[in-house]
């Protein structure tokens, strides 16, 4: 197991009304071995705060975003 | 001037603000839907980085962030065309969508009148194609075929 860089990205915070539980959950389970995350659930909104392992790329919280938004579109586009 | 002010750019075409070499754009919920926005959204993800925010009830702000940085010049003129991009799409999505909530039954009613005339929508025979016969010898001269049970 890599050890951890430490908190050091800024905590971001995702609007359940475009990012779902499920796919920030699921997101988390997908980037569990580049980086570790805090959640913490607050009414529509869910913080989050990472902490990256060693020798992963810096661009991983970006990739975590990107990762996020696609499985929240595609889970909220498919009720249509 | 304060460093915020100092670090804050505008795009050449003056839509975009761009902060710490992240491009910033708000959208109106009452104009843009929440799937607009994720659908358009979803096909921009390969390009750039994107993370979607709701600064005030009813607004959206997309936030872009360029995915390769060879040259910071570059990074805004490549933010500012893909957020140009970006909007095209949303707008285009959108007006889409606005179709389709005006003239989505008409369709739905040509498809189905359309099937319906070349008869596709007919019940279908009970049994399957497969299905072996059995054949009833009768007293007339006729052979009834049925498909067994």
């Amino acid at each position: 197991m890599m050890p951890l860089r430490g908190a050091d990205e800024a905590p971001v915070t995702l609007t359940h009304c475009v990012y779902t539980p499920a796919a920030i959950e699921a997101t988390i389970r997908a980037f569990h071995e580049l980086c570790e995350v805090e959640a913490e659930i607050e009414e529509q909104y869910t913080h989050l705060r990472f902490h990256l392992k060693t020798d992963c790329p810096s661009t991983v919280c970006d990739d975590f975003l990107n990762y996020a938004l696609e499985l929240s579109a595609q889970e909220l586009l498919s009720k249509e | 001037m304060s460093d915020r002010a100092r670090s804050i750019m505008h795009s050449s075409s003056g839509l975009f603000e761009i902060h710490d070499k992240v491009l910033s754009v708000d959208v109106n919920e009452s104009v843009y839907s929440r799937d607009a926005v994720l659908r358009t959204a979803y096909w921009f993800t390969d390009r750039c980085y994107l993370h979607i925010t709701r600064p005030a009830p009813g607004f959206f702000r997309i936030q872009f962030k360029a995915k390769a940085s060879p040259k910071p010049d570059l990074v805004v003129a490549t933010l500012e065309e893909v957020a140009g991009e970006f909007l095209n799409s949303l707008l285009d999505h959108q007006t889409r969508q606005d179709i389709e909530s005006q003239t989505g039954r008409i369709r739905e009613l040509l498809v189905a009148k359309a099937f319906a005339e070349a008869g596709v929508l007919e019940d279908t025979p009970p049994g399957e194609p497969g299905d072996s016969v059995e054949v009833h010898q009768h007293t007339s001269s006729f052979v009834h075929i049925e498909p067994s049970s």
